[in-house]
């Protein structure tokens, strides 16, 4: 989407295709979908449940299960296109150079060991180090994170964290690497408000600090106002609009991005979709979106539209912008 | 607190569990310090057939050397013999520790190398999936309906009875269970997030298999493992009962073997393993219960 060699793309994700082959057919649950992250920005990736976003995530780092798989696509990062790699390349790459925040904090973490224990494990499965240099680096990371008294919580176990701290742990861990993509998998959904805010505030505070990409992927739209730079969304798999934060909320182009934005609260003109996100295993033919667009005329239902880019950085896929 | 020091703590409250954990460590003790304190299980003395512990005594007809025939006689019990002696004269008590040795023997390494085959054969069934779990989870099946006790008939028929060859036949076809167990429970580990979340970090398949699958299930592993201690015991005995254990040896079964016969005049030959049988038996259970329910979530 974006030109392809601008500066400091770290990612650039094309034509990527994740298929679920199950017993009532195949779930096209990431269909051709292409977007860059550029460094030490916040992507987001917004989408209602069963969007892609996850799987999308997923894929990146191919940690994607059977029955899915990469179909097709490029992934390159640092040169390389991921999806090339040896299983045993991969593992070098996730956690060190791309790392990951899962959504539930409460069952991101092993029960039966330390937080201590647990981050030092993600340093030293990469990294050479002792077990005494791995403790001090610990510390230094909680209290990056800040978690009051590092030197006692390191010895206490999950159960014993609050849904925050958790994640706070677990953000701890992801960085413990320093890596240069972290994929935030809806990492604050789980949690409270007043602790979301200052979560999302960390996260804002340690991509500065690290100068590294977050993608940060929700369906909140409060939170992608917060904190994105720029924002993709993804309706039954593939990705409908991207453009700058600013250009999506104020000129929304896609019906379906006009819509979910006319959810919040304060607007006005809210546009109430019919029906609901068709199933994956047969999308609608033409543009996947016709069946609920308040807007859709003939060409819709025949034709699948392309991705065009309306204003510079906007890119759209629909009929009525080409 | 650490986790070990918490379970022990919630062990300690079940009092049949503590009184199992007892008797093991006193039989442990029995089994390892006990030959050193008593008389040869072996040493055959047929002046002192069938006595009787101290305070009973036994009319039977026995040898006299000089008179160069069989006379009748009143056996008395003595403490020289503290539990009375066997049809043969061999002391009891001594036969009872060398039992206790084979049965601890059994018991553990048996049960040790059951856990390790099925262990490992249902984690690599459940983590891998697919048709690397259908291999294995049809082998178990095949392993399972086969008959046991006749599998071991053949090899002792086979390659003679040694108690080596009775421990591993024990281990290498008891694990079914075991591989079932720790496939299910893997199972239902590997989709959680915090093993997804590990492979996001870089973890290797051992790594994963290793440092968190195996510990997430050790709690399971130990109370199965406790529990299948007593199993290991009686099927020694019992192969040892029907005259295929090892003759080299004297355990429990044995000695049950040799007793049956003089069960009405000499009852304390078959009584006496019995009993430790019976209680060894009970040990190990009361202690795996106890495990079972201290692992057991929430209870506090």
């Amino acid at each position: 989407m974006d030109s392809e060699n601008e500066l400091g793309t770290v990612l650039s994700v094309t034509g990527l295709c994740t298929y679920f082959f199950t017993k009532k057919g195949i779930v096209k649950a990431v269909d051709n979908v292409s977007f860059d992250v550029r460094k030490g920005e916040i992507m987001c990736i917004v989408g209602e449940s069963g969007s892609g976003k996850t799987v999308t995530a997923l894929s990146l780092l191919r940690l994607v299960e059977h029955p899915g798989r990469i179909v097709e696509g490029k992934i390159m990062f640092d040169g390389k296109n991921l999806l090339d790699l040896t299983l045993r390349e991969m593992r070098d790459i996730r956690g060190k150079k791309i790392a990951m925040i899962f959504q539930d904090p409460h069952s991101s973490l092993d029960p039966v060991f330390t937080i201590g224990e647990q981050i030092a494990e993600a340093m030293t499965a990469h990294k050479g180090i002792t077990k005494g240099e791995a403790k001090a680096r610990v510390y230094e990371l909680l209290k990056l994170v800040d978690i009051p008294e590092p030197e006692r919580r390191f010895h206490e176990y999950p159960h014993q964290f609050s849904g925050g701290m958790k994640q706070r742990v677990m953000i701890a861990m992801a960085l413990s690497c320093k890596p240069l993509i972290l994929i935030a998998d809806e990492p604050t959904s789980s949690l409270d408000v007043t602790i979301q805010a200052l979560i999302l505030d960390m996260f804002i505070e340690l991509r500065k600090k690290f100068n590294m990409a977050i993608i940060y992927i929700t369906h909140d739209l409060w939170v992608i106002r917060y904190i994105s730079d720029r924002v993709a969304v993804m309706y039954l798999g593939i990705i409908v609009e991207s453009a700058d934060k600013k250009e999506i909320f104020e000129n929304p182009l896609h019906p379906y991005t006009q819509a979910l934005l006319s959810s919040l609260p304060g607007k006005k003109g809210r546009i109430l979709l019919k029906g609901e996100v068709p199933s994956p295993v047969n999308p609608p033919e033409g543009c996947r979106f016709h069946s609920r667009c308040p807007k859709r005329f003939d060409r819709c239902e025949k034709i699948e539209p392309e991705m065009k880019e309306v204003v510079s950085g906007h890119f759209v896929m629909c009929h009525l912008y080409s | 607190m650490k986790l070990t020091a918490y379970y022990w703590e919630r062990t300690k409250r079940y009092r049949s569990a503590m009184a199992g954990l007892e008797f093991i460590v006193f039989l442990i003790i029995l089994a390892a310090a006990g030959p050193f304190f008593t008389v040869s299980p072996t040493h055959v003395d047929f002046n002192e057939k069938n006595m009787p512990p101290p305070g009973f005594m036994l009319e039977q007809s026995m040898y006299n050397a000089s008179s160069g025939g069989f006379v009748t006689t009143v056996q008395h019990g003595s403490w020289a013999h503290p539990l009375g002696t066997d049809g043969m004269g061999r002391d009891m008590l001594a036969m009872l520790i060398s039992g206790a040795r084979v049965s601890l023997l059994v018991g553990l390494l048996a049960t040790g190398i059951a856990i390790i085959i099925g262990a490992l054969i249902g984690i690599t069934s459940a983590y891998f999936g697919g048709a690397m779990d259908s291999i294995l989870m049809r082998a178990t099946d095949i392993f399972m309906t086969f008959p046991f006790l006749l599998l071991l008939i053949l090899i002792v028929y086979l390659f003679g009875s040694s108690l080596t060859l009775i421990i591993l036949a024990i281990g290498l076809t008891g694990w079914t269970g075991t591989a079932r167990l720790v496939r299910s429970e893997t199972l239902s580990l590997r989709t959680r997030e915090f093993i997804i979340a590990s492979k996001a970090l870089g973890a290797s398949h051992l790594r994963i298999i290793f440092y968190h699958l195996l510990p997430n299930i050790l709690s399971s592993i130990i109370v199965l493992a406790t529990l299948s201690i007593p199993g290991a015991i009686l099927a020694e005995a019992a192969l040892s009962f029907i005259g295929l254990g090892d003759p080299q040896v004297a355990s429990w079964g044995n000695i049950l073997n040799a007793g049956q016969g003089s069960l009405q005049t000499a009852w304390w030959v078959t009584v006496e393993p019995g009993m430790m049988l019976f209680f060894t038996v009970l040990a190990f259970n009361f202690l795996g219960e106890g495990l079972r329910q201290a692992f057991e979530p929430g209870g506090d």
